[in-house]
């Protein structure tokens, strides 16, 4: 069938017209002839649902990133894969390839007792998981209202978007430093202001117990949500002002137009920025190492940190590639889950 | 379209199959026996080959100007006096970097000549079996034994023919204390029984003040341990038996000197509860303002930052109180244990070879020497390992660093055991443990005891 | 008439000077912080009183020595932007293919990119090392230690991430131009380079941006995989906090000059490129 179309493209050829759009020579083909168009009703085009190119795709083109990923990605984590299976510690290192094959007994110990400090995978996983989400959650709304704010030209705009950069620019050991000091019992910044509003007492502890995962989220929050705000901004910046203009004479207010055409606008790159942070956030190591060090509150005990314990500190590396790997597996279930249901893989918005 | 679609698809496979075997190949056709260049080096057997050896040690924080203009003096000597070979020398900011360079190095047989190691980290890397065992002649090469402080020698190897490591520093433990608060408190001599150091405290202690009697630090990975052991010998126990074949965490001695340290908080009201989330560099840091009396376990290594602070005429290091709390004498079976035996020393992995083996050994022996070791002294107050450093120097000759010396006959080796590692992450577990539950008001002081009977297990699980 | 639009740009001026307001105390509180911190002398960090009695400027000629500073940023910027620019270059390549073709593996490729996304760094350090070093004695050539292996090394989390956020605006680019093009007689080549590439320029840049702060910030593998002179800065600024057996210190002062002296050629660098990020998606053909 597409290969009957790009025969037909031939004698469309003439139809193609072009036009201005924003300064810029566009061309268009007529929508009526396109196949397949997606149900847009608002004047964007969209590359066509199921639709692709007929021709032989250009395999050379994806060549590098197919090399590249294999070497540096898919190889070493097939090794973690067998290391998963051995028994890799301080007495076996030096002659890793030669270490005893102890079939499932890492992926066992991953679940039943955990690492040298007890702490399971699940459990590690379990927290994680929910700091990874309410990290997104929070850092969405906090993203999307900052980038509303300074969509629209105003005195000083160009100022306050360079603050905005601030805390994304500062790498992330920085930014555990600077919390790990406003953080501190006592003395720090935290208790201090809580103490002085009469919030809280000056002995809220915040790097330890069960209040050092909010500590984490918080610090988290401050030093992320320029993500989504750079994203949101970007994708605010193809919506189409005669959307808002017309919605507008429709009577329409910006309360209005923001739910009925800003976040569907935004849908897909919301949709995409908020699997990248979880993901990102869910792997997130220097922050946590930096801001509680070895050993953290079993509350902020995050996978990654879990990991690093085990492998690097106990020289338990069977038992940290089982352990990351079986977090994998948990985790691909949401994820294959998630991206079908953005259709991300998909060629449409 | 079919035929173009199958057509794609054969070549997109084509691609994935050549990638994959490609990657395959490059892997197996190397994986049998990784050779270093240093190996490479070695074998050609002439002496006009230029050998560079690389040397990997401890970055000194307090004093880093010091440390980079020291090095370059050396390595210039060392290579003018030794034609031929290069020094090229980079450091380590963190044990999580110290560590983790010596797993990667050993599990590709490839990095530095030299590594500068922790006294507590060397039985891992015996453990290992990655590094090189120093022979009778490699000892005579490096000057004898002899010209060490025996107990330094302790920790380098399991036995005296089974040594890796070569003592370059060491880093007895003291008390230092505030001259200040204690004349304020009437105080009159440093105390030498806990239960003097616990009243002593008392006396300084005045919460409305922000000033402290001591402090601690049970956040941080490594300073629970030292505290926790040096307890448990004086009161008669250890964390591993003689053999190091069994776990004795959850001694009563064990128990009861964990439950000592945190007495000082929940008991004794002597630490200011925010002591609960220090880090060793805080609890220095507190030292450093003035308002805290006593900080235990401290080394030499401490001078230059003390020299800078608003203490820098108030300090005073005094030996370890060694009688346990309401005892007037030691228990049965009880040492007095003042430090461990701690410091650094310089092991070479046994992908080094030949002639980069020997002038590796030419490097060792040079930085043992007591020139070079007081020169190490004078950069940035690292104890010379050398006997023979003291003898006649004035800068050593410091009732400071006699009371260090002092320290140092009473040093004490930890057990020798490749899972010494892991027990220092399980002990510090226990300790944050027990401080998240002080932090939280959840404490019982019975639960330490069976924090560390589950410790006892997972370092049980992890003795060979 | 309560739907007029003066009444609402008003009431919308007001909203945004609170807005802006409250994201500026949430910004600089935390920052200012860090700013009083670096002209505190260390001794009067945290000693209860919020100013200190006089002003450590010295931080800020100090921190030069302590570490290579210079050098380290210098470092930083060589690898992450490098490392940025082999992600999208390398990303667009696989961005396009997979967004405007239909092949076996293709769906397998989608979730790897997902999977790689979840692995833990730390559990990649180890087996990535030694991947490297057997590279490193095939080709007998020294690869630790040299920019080029951490370039290769931060693609592992770059090139996934930046391949997902071109696939996302590959999107957005109608298919007809292209086919227009194709028809015109252009090369595939042709096609990509003048008429796909001017159009996903902005999501390049986006790309770019997230690829280089993901290499700005690591220091997992920048401390296995540097040499003294390739050193990244994150991993340098460790060096003011010194942490191991032999007990620590904190240079607090000359830690927070060193990160704010540090993270200004990155905002330099957003700078220059925010105007192309905002700008050039809205002249793409989003717009139909």
């Amino acid at each position: 069938m597409a290969s009957k179309w790009a025969a037909e493209l031939g004698c469309l050829r003439p139809l193609v017209t072009s036009i201005e759009v924003g300064g810029v020579t566009v061309a268009v083909v007529p929508a009526r002839e396109r196949p397949e168009v997606g149900g847009s009703t608002i004047g964007l085009t969209q590359s066509g649902g199921r639709r692709r190119m007929a021709s032989r795709p250009p395999f050379w083109m994806m060549v590098p990133a197919v090399l590249l990923l294999l070497m540096i990605v898919v190889t070493p984590f097939l090794l973690s894969i067998y290391t998963s299976f051995i028994k890799l510690d301080q007495y076996t290192i030096a002659n890793w390839t030669r270490a005893p094959w102890v079939g499932l007994e890492n992926y066992v110990t991953a679940f039943s007792q955990g690492n040298a400090l007890g702490a399971s995978a699940l459990q590690s996983v379990w927290v994680s998981v929910t700091f990874s989400l309410a990290t997104t959650l929070i850092i969405t709304p906090v993203g999307i209202v900052a980038a509303l704010l300074v969509n629209k030209p105003f005195r000083g705009r160009g100022a306050v978007r360079a603050m905005f950069l601030i805390p994304y620019v500062l790498p992330v050991f920085v930014n555990a430093i600077m919390w790990r000091l406003l953080f501190m019992n006592g003395w720090g910044l935290v208790d201090q202001m809580l103490a002085n509003l009469h919030l809280a007492s000056l002995n809220t502890f915040w790097l330890i117990g069960p209040k050092s995962f909010w500590a984490m989220v918080i610090a988290d929050v401050w030093a992320s949500w320029p993500f989504i705000y750079l994203m949101v901004l970007a994708g605010l910046q193809g919506i189409s002002e005669e959307l808002y203009e017309s919605a507008w004479l429709d009577g329409a207010t910006h309360w209005r137009s923001f739910f009925s055409i800003t976040l569907p606008m935004l849908r897909p790159i919301l949709g995409l920025a908020l699997l990248l942070s979880t993901l990102n956030h869910f792997n997130n190591f220097t922050l946590p190492f930096v801001m509680f060090g070895t050993p953290p509150a079993p509350q902020a005990d995050v996978l990654p940190l879990n990991v690093y314990i085990t492998s690097f500190q106990t020289f338990n590396f069977g038992l940290g590639a089982a352990m990351s790997l079986l977090t994998l597996i948990i985790m691909m279930v949401p994820a294959f889950f998630y991206i079908r249901m953005l259709r991300l893989g998909e060629a449409t918005s | 379209m079919v035929m173009s679609q199958r057509n794609s698809r054969f070549r997109m496979g084509q691609v994935l199959t050549v990638l994959t075997l490609g990657t395959a190949v490059t892997l197996t056709g190397c994986g049998g026996g990784t050779v270093s260049p240093n190996q490479a080096n070695g074998g050609s057997g002439s002496s006009q080959t230029p050998i560079t050896i690389h040397v990997f040690v401890g970055k000194d924080t307090a004093q880093p100007q010091a440390q980079v203009q020291l090095y370059h003096k050396l390595t210039k000597e060392f290579e003018q006096s030794n034609p031929g070979i290069t020094v090229r020398w980079s450091t380590y900011a963190s044990a999580s970097e110290e560590n983790t360079t010596l797993q990667t190095s050993l599990a590709t047989k490839q990095g530095p000549d030299i590594f500068e190691l922790g006294s507590t980290i060397v039985p891992t890397a015996s453990a290992t079996n990655g590094f090189h065992v120093l022979t009778t002649q490699d000892w005579l090469a490096l000057g004898g034994r002899s010209k060490f402080f025996p107990a330094q020698l302790t920790m380098s190897g399991p036995s005296s023919s089974q040594d890796i490591g070569v003592p370059e520093y060491m880093l007895p433990f003291d008390l230092v204390y505030n001259k200040k608060l204690f004349t304020q408190a009437g105080i009159q001599s440093p105390p030498t029984t806990w239960t003097e150091f616990v009243q002593d405290a008392q006396k300084m202690t005045d919460p409305a003040k922000h000033q402290w009697g001591t402090v601690m630090d049970p956040s941080d990975p490594y300073d629970p341990w030292h505290i926790g052991w040096v307890l448990t010998k004086q009161l008669g126990g250890d964390f591993l038996s003689s053999d190091a074949k069994t776990a004795t965490l959850n001694s009563q001695a064990s128990v009861q000197a964990l439950t000592f340290w945190f007495d000082w908080l929940t008991q004794f009201h002597i630490v200011s509860p925010n002591s609960l989330t220090y880090k060793s560099a805080d609890e220095l840091h507190a030292f450093e303002s003035g308002r805290i009396g006593m900080l235990v376990m401290q080394g030499p290594t401490l001078m230059p930052s003390l020299n800078t602070s608003p203490v820098k005429n108030d300090y005073a290091f005094a030996p370890m109180p060694t009688i346990p709390y309401g005892m007037t004498s030691l228990p049965a079976g009880g040492v007095p244990v003042e430090t461990f035996v701690s410091g650094q020393y310089l092991c070479i992995p046994n992908y080094v070879t030949g002639q980069t083996l020997q002038a590796t050994l030419k490097w060792l022996k040079f930085v043992t020497q007591v020139p070079q070791q007081q020169a190490f002294f004078q950069a940035y107050g690292y104890m010379p390992a050398n006997l023979n450093a003291y003898n006649n120097y004035a800068p050593l000759d410091t009732p400071t660093m006699k009371s260090f010396v002092t320290a140092e006959k009473n040093a004490y080796p930890t057990p020798f055991s490749g899972a010494w590692g892991n027990l220092e992450v399980i002990y510090g577990g226990v300790a944050s443990k027990v401080a998240n539950e002080i932090a939280t008001n959840s404490y019982n002081a019975a639960n330490i005891g069976k924090y560390l009977k589950t410790a006892n297990a997972q370092v049980q699980a992890s003795l060979q | 008439m309560t739907h007029s639009l003066s009444t609402e740009n008003h009431r919308w001026k007001i909203v945004r000077t609170i807005g802006v307001v409250i994201f500026s105390l949430f910004i600089l509180v935390p920052v200012c912080y860090v700013i009083l911190i670096s002209v505190t002398p260390d001794a009067q960090v945290g000693n209860g009183s919020f100013f200190p009695t006089h002003w450590a400027l010295y931080n800020y000629s100090l921190m030069w020595q302590t570490i290579n500073l210079a050098r380290d940023i210098k470092n930083s910027v060589i690898i992450a932007g490098l490392a940025g620019v082999f992600a999208i270059i390398v990303a667009l390549g696989a961005a396009y293919v997979v967004s405007r073709f239909h092949f076996r593996g293709r769906k397998t490729f989608l979730l790897s990119l997902v999977t790689m996304q979840t692995i833990p760094q730390v559990m990649m350090l180890l087996p990535l090392f030694i991947i490297i070093v057997v590279v490193q004695n095939v080709l007998n050539a020294h690869l630790v230690g040299q920019y080029s292996t951490v370039i290769v090394t931060y693609l592992t989390f770059a090139l996934p991430f930046a391949c997902w956020l071109l696939l996302s605006y590959m999107a957005n680019i109608p298919l007809e131009l292209e086919e227009a093009g194709l028809v015109d007689g252009c090369t595939r080549w042709q096609v990509v380079r003048h008429i796909v590439f001017p159009l996903i320029l902005p999501g390049m840049v986006v790309a770019f941006v997230f690829s280089f702060l993901l290499g700005w910030s690591d220091v997992l593998f920048a401390s296995v995989l540097t040499s003294p002179a390739t050193r990244t800065v994150a991993v340098g600024l460790q060096s003011y906090v010194s942490s191991g057996e032999a007990g620590g210190a904190v240079y607090w002062g000359q830690l927070m000059a060193a990160s704010l002296t540090s993270g200004i050629p990155i905002v330099i660098i957003f700078l220059f490129l925010q105007k192309y990020i905002m700008g050039g998606l809205a002249k793409g053909a989003v717009k139909g």
